[in-house]
């Protein structure tokens, strides 16, 4: 069947965004990019979408039902609903984005450096990556915030010092593997530093599967900081997110149920879009799962 | 059971995003019991594509035309039920890297016992025993120590030896060994040339030797069909295509084997051009790109099949002429 | 004249253990030579055919000359400066291109092909001022399309990458190459075109070159001088012709022997060797090949033999060498009834 692989490969890309069209071939990832995408413009145009600002307070309508001036109801500081919501999605996509986002930095370039560099740095940094690895993480983040104080920043540190490891150890594991093969060992007799072998051959080849895990980490992280934010210990008040939302809905839940649905609704939606276009990268890119697709 | 097959203008088009790659074209292969048939050709020649169409074994994106008669049963349309019926008992398979075809957790006893599973009128035992004779006639001296042993403790020749002992355990009437020695060493694959040739003075079914190694071919086959981009370019005896060998591309073939120039050359001979793309095959004959004694008709006329003697034929404008 | 490189008693060791199984177990572990006792010279402008089956240990040898593998033993001399430190072996490596035996796999797979050409002059300091000119050059000298500086390795014939990789290692103007199976993987009317382009280069840029190889059809005609290893030693060394027409180890004779004839005329009648090739763990005492030697003697199951300097240039490491006319060779054709004397003989001579 190698010719037939062959013959396949060379004629690739002859489609406009062949990529993206066999990604969006899963009707299930067409609908969580839809989703993704829209939680994305929602949080970027914030202050433009939302009707009311998130903090302005009305106490006169507190924990009106939804509708036509709040379409979402307001919550028992009178406050409305649907612009905490949409706020609430730049709080939990920018957390969630920037704390993946150095965490990752910081796995990729330690795990670059683990697996590519001498025996000893790599013993004593897996030996970090494992102890960081073992801490509980709520304890971990009590902690933190006991010392530093409930607020944006200090969430951000928490979930990059807990999620780190992780990518560190993958990166490591996939720069081992990649340390002997031919092209490196090419590139030593060519005499290239480990400078330009690390960053120029080994990390655009290391990098996939990180993107992959760090897609399907961002809702998990949305859920973490909904959930200290539930218990207090995330954002400060007034700052609105899903959390706080869904923790004032739950003090008032007999009498306004629907702000745990509109607090709720949100993250649920949030998680599972992130989750499924995680998903689906992960089949298209892993090349066990595209068996029936000429290479 | 042992019968002849008889291919009939079999086709193989692969169904790919990029369009069908014509993998196979109208390609005719007759074979008689206690025959061995050499297939060979170069990368993208359609060999492997043949030996999966007479296998059964083609994925789901093909689609053939055409027929393959084995034993008076059309094999091309047969039901997925009666496909599996045959393959395990009447068509077996030995494949280039014999490491990929045994299940690396169970030992070789285990596996070869498995291969047995639809004799279900003998005993454990009495299969141990078969396969102890199966394993001494393909000349694996302990037979018994080896049947405790896992794939990977076997040398790449040894696990050729148990693959071929594997393949005729079940008592097929065509056994094709494809590439069987590609991944061995010259002594390795001397020992399983020479293996080969023995067994098949005890087996009366139909052997395929598919090989891009001329000397393989030479030393073990009967009757040859050389193969190019997925079409039978000449057929004949052994003789005949190593001797009287009329296709420009079997000539050609034959000049860049190094092996058989004594002296040293200051230029090893090359094959100019590149494969024609099986996306979309010339209208004429699939050689002429690179054939240099490629005339008019050649591009637009597929060339006929030209009989030079019994069983000795090739499709050329030239040798038409 | 002075070898350009000169190997002498080189011997490569594994299976002492990690650092940790050395920390609960003191007890040095014996320790296997996969490479051992290994001497050998190349002239300039020389090509060098190594052969030897799988786990002869030619890869490793030439990787060990490169530095790429840590010798145990032996000295390495490269233009007659000893070659120890890791200075050393750099400034070699510069002087110096290996390629490897899969030629896509050693082309780093996300950087386009003009990237990749162009890659080894960027790294010893040749100032390039148009990276994509210099790659068309160098495209155009190994006989590719300039269109190929876009593309990707994966995208490319084996073949094609191949020429990739003689373009790459020769950009940097090297004095030694050394080629892993250069012809692996390559179809018959496909595999002359690289070796004519590398006999080609070496014409214009006066290189010398070792081939590692176990095809021995191709060496005869690329190699000046033949070194055959087995088992990680070398057991026979001369000029190629000569050691094809008259081989003197036994274990050549076989190699040369069990070669599949493209002739249906000349099939062998039997087995040119018997056995299998034992594994450097449990080496054989004495003479490495008296398991499978047709002519084995009680000596050669208890001492090993020592490189022998035989006439014309030749070096053997076998105590009862096959010497034309000499008793040895009686009892090898004997003892191997395939043998059938010069068989090439009624090959052609010339290409048709």
């Amino acid at each position: 069947m190698s010719s037939v692989a062959e013959v396949g490969a060379s004629y690739s890309g002859r489609q406009r965004f062949p990529a993206l069209r066999a990604l969006l071939a899963d009707p299930i990832t067409s609908i969580a990019l839809v989703l993704v995408v829209g939680f994305l413009v929602t949080a970027a145009f914030a202050p433009w979408l939302a009707p009311y600002s998130p903090t302005r307070i009305d106490v006169l309508h507190k924990l009106q039902p939804p509708s036509m001036e709040h379409w979402f109801g307001t919550d028992h500081l009178g406050r409305d609903l649907l612009s905490r919501v949409i706020h609430g999605a730049r709080t939990a996509l920018m957390i969630a984005m920037v704390s993946v986002a150095i965490a990752g930095a910081v796995g990729l370039l330690l795990g670059l450096i683990a697996g590519y560099g001498p025996r000893w740095l790599d013993a004593i940094l897996v030996l970090t990556f494992d102890s960081l690895n073992s801490l509980p993480m709520i304890m971990f983040a009590l902690a933190i915030i006991t010392v530093l104080g409930a607020g944006t920043g200090t969430l951000i540190l928490v979930i990059t010092m807990t999620s780190f490891p992780s990518y560190a150890r993958l990166i490591r594991a996939q720069t081992l593997a990649l340390k002997n093969s031919d092209y490196i060992l090419a590139e030593r007799l060519l005499d290239a530093g480990p400078f330009r072998i690390i960053f120029i051959h080994l990390l655009p080849n290391v990098v996939g599967p990180l993107i992959i895990l760090l897609s399907m980490d961002i809702p998990v992280v949305i859920m973490v900081e909904a959930g200290l934010s539930f218990l207090g210990l995330g954002v400060r008040p007034p700052t609105p997110s899903w959390g706080s939302i869904l923790y004032d809905g739950y003090t008032s839940i007999r009498s306004a149920p629907f702000m745990v649905i509109f607090g709720g609704l949100p993250l649920v939606l949030a998680t599972l879009g992130f989750t499924f276009l995680g998903e689906g990268l992960r089949d298209y890119l892993d090349p066990r799962m595209r068996a029936g697709r000429p290479a | 059971m042992t019968g002849s097959l008889s291919a009939q203008n079999l086709s193989v088009r692969y169904e790919t995003p990029q369009g069908a790659v014509n993998a196979l074209r109208h390609v005719d292969i007759e074979a008689s019991p206690g025959e061995v048939i050499g297939i060979v050709g170069e990368s993208g020649c359609g060999k492997s594509t043949l030996v999966t169409a007479l296998a059964n074994l083609l994925p789901a994106n093909a689609r053939v035309e055409g027929s393959i008669v084995y034993n008076g049963t059309d094999l091309v349309g047969l039901d997925a039920h009666r496909q599996r019926m045959l393959r395990g008992d009447e068509i077996a398979l030995v494949g280039q890297d014999p490491m990929t075809a045994f299940n690396p957790v169970l030992t070789i006893g285990d596996q070869l016992v498995d291969f047995q599973h639809r004799r279900r009128d003998l005993s454990r035992g009495q299969k141990k025993e078969r396969i102890a004779a199966m394993l001494a006639r393909v000349g694996i001296a302990d037979a018994a120590r080896r049947m405790a042993s896992y794939p990977h403790e076997l040398s790449g020749g040894m696990r050729q030896r148990v693959a071929i002992a594997a393949a005729l355990l079940t008592d097929p009437g065509l056994l094709i060994a494809d590439e069987p020695t590609t991944a061995l060493d010259v002594t390795m694959e001397a020992q399983i040339i020479h293996l080969l040739r023995e067994l098949r003075r005890e087996f009366n079914g139909i052997i395929i030797v598919v090989s891009h190694h001329l000397g393989v071919i030479a030393e073990l086959c009967d009757r040859v069909y050389v193969m190019y981009a997925g079409e039978v370019v000449e057929e004949g005896g052994v003789d005949a295509i190593f001797h009287d060998a009329r296709h420009p591309y079997t000539q050609a073939l034959l000049a860049c084997d190094p092996a058989r120039f004594h002296d040293r050359l200051e230029r090893l001979p090359t094959i100019p051009g590149t494969l024609p793309s099986l996306l979309a095959p010339p209208a004429g004959c699939v050689y002429a790109s690179r054939c240099d004694r490629a005339f008019a008709p050649c591009l637009t006329v597929l060339p006929p099949k030209v009989t030079v003697s019994t069983r000795h034929a090739a499709r050329c404008h030239a040798v038409a002429a | 004249m002075t070898p350009l490189l000169a190997v002498e008693d080189l011997s490569v060791t594994i299976g002492q253990g990690g650092f940790l199984s050395r920390l609960l177990d003191p007890r040095p572990l014996p320790g296997f030579n996969i490479i051992d006792g290994v001497t050998l010279a190349l002239m300039p402008g020389e090509t060098l055919g190594l052969v030897g089956e799988s786990g002869s240990g030619k890869t490793t040898l030439a990787r060990t000359i490169l530095g790429l593998v840590k010798a145990a033993a032996g000295r390495i001399a490269f233009d007659d400066h000893e070659v120890r430190t890791s200075v050393d072996f750099r400034a070699m490596r510069r002087r110096s291109a290996m390629m490897f035996q899969d030629p896509v796999a050693s082309l780093s797979p996300r950087l386009r092909i003009g990237t990749l050409l162009t890659e080894p002059l960027v790294i010893q300091g040749v100032a390039v001022p148009d990276r994509r000119a210099t790659a068309k050059t160098l495209l155009a000298q190994v006989g590719l399309p300039a269109s190929f500086v876009d593309r990707f390795p994966h995208e490319l014939s084996g073949g094609q990458a191949r020429r990739v990789g003689v373009a790459r290692a020769l950009s940097v103007k090297p004095r030694l190459l050394l080629a892993d199976e250069p012809t692996a993987g390559l179809d018959v009317s496909v595999q002359g075109d690289v070796l004519n382009l590398i006999a080609e280069l070496k014409r214009d840029l006066g290189f010398a070159a070792m081939i590692v190889t176990h095809n021995l059809a191709v060496i005869r005609h690329v190699s000046d001088r033949l070194a055959i290893m087995y088992l990680g030693r070398l057991v026979e060394t001369g000029p190629t012709q000569d050691v094809f027409d008259a081989p003197m180890h036994p274990y050549t004779a076989t190699l040369i022997q069990s070669e599949p004839v493209p002739d249906p005329r000349r099939r062998r009648a039997d087995l040119a060797i018997r056995g299998e090739i034992p594994s450097v763990f449990r080496r054989p005492p004495g003479c490495e090949f008296h398991t499978r030697c047709p002519i084995a003697q009680p000596r050669c199951r208890t001492e090993a033999p020592a490189y022998r300097h035989m006439p014309g240039e030749r070096t053997v490491r076998c105590h009862f060498p096959l010497e034309t006319g000499g008793q040895e060779r009686e009892a090898f054709s004997r003892a191997s009834p395939n043998h059938r004397g010069n068989r090439h003989d009624q090959m052609e001579h010339r290409p048709a």
